[in-house]
């Protein structure tokens, strides 16, 4: 069932404007949305790329949406309830962290994705890119 | 004029940096020694921050005579918000997905 639509966050735009959480019950155990995560295949279709990574925290690897390829690095694997990684590079990096949540009747699935650079220095790109380009 | 998405959201990834949008949302203009005034950091830390602001055409400096006033520039934070919709939206089409293929896998 999709989750009624996010409220406006016209308020809160200046508290936590570079955060964005999604939630989702799906009709299915933990255990069968993961396979979902561990299947190339099936974790393609969804992710509408190529996760080109090995399910291992610190592993690092590639997402390739079909136009543009980034970085990737695993931070955290626990089948079947969190997988959190980083993607892209610089000031477009983002945190990623996937929880599934056993429901009454499935799971629920929650993404949080923290946009606007890395606040860790886990990618081998530039440590602060708003101060080099404030440099340039 | 392109913002760079980018530079905007790596610009409020920082909370000085996200107190002081706030506190310029509340007020037409001020300069750094009045936002020090209301915040837990330096005069200096407050330039510095305004710099980086400025930087991501999040905030327009204006020049009374000697003085520096800051004023929040919305377009920037319209560019945060557009940018924030699209990751929204994919997430969405992503949870779509995953749902069918979840719910469809009966093996």
């Amino acid at each position: 069932m999709a989750e009624p639509d996010t409220p406006p966050r016209t308020s809160d735009t200046a508290g936590q404007p570079s955060r964005v959480d999604r939630q989702r019950r799906i009709d299915a155990p933990p255990g069968r949305v993961w396979r979902v995560f561990e299947h190339p295949d099936l974790r393609r279709e969804m992710l509408g790329g190529d996760l080109d990574v090995d399910l291992e925290p610190g592993a690092t690897g590639t997402f390739d949406d079909g136009a543009t390829t980034r970085p990737v690095r695993i931070d955290d694997v626990d089948p079947p309830r969190r997988l959190a990684f980083e993607w892209g590079a610089g000031a477009d990096a983002s945190q990623v962290d996937i929880r599934l949540v056993p429901a009454e009747d499935g799971t629920d699935v929650h993404v949080t994705e923290i946009l606007g650079g890395r606040p860790s220095s886990h990618l081998a790109v530039p440590s602060e890119p708003t101060a080099l380009a404030l440099a340039a | 004029m392109t913002t760079d998405v980018g530079g905007v959201l790596g610009a409020l990834a920082d909370p000085t940096r996200r107190l002081i949008v706030t506190r310029l949302s509340a007020q037409p203009t001020a300069t750094a020694t009045e936002l020090a005034r209301e915040l837990p950091v330096s005069r200096q830390a407050v330039v510095k921050h305004l710099t980086t602001l400025r930087s991501a055409r999040l905030v327009r400096r204006t020049r009374h005579g000697r003085e520096s006033r800051y004023r929040l520039e919305p377009e920037g934070l319209r560019t945060a918000q557009r940018w924030l919709a699209e990751v929204e939206a994919a997430w969405d089409a992503r949870l779509d997905r995953l749902t069918d293929l979840a719910e469809a896998d009966g093996e």
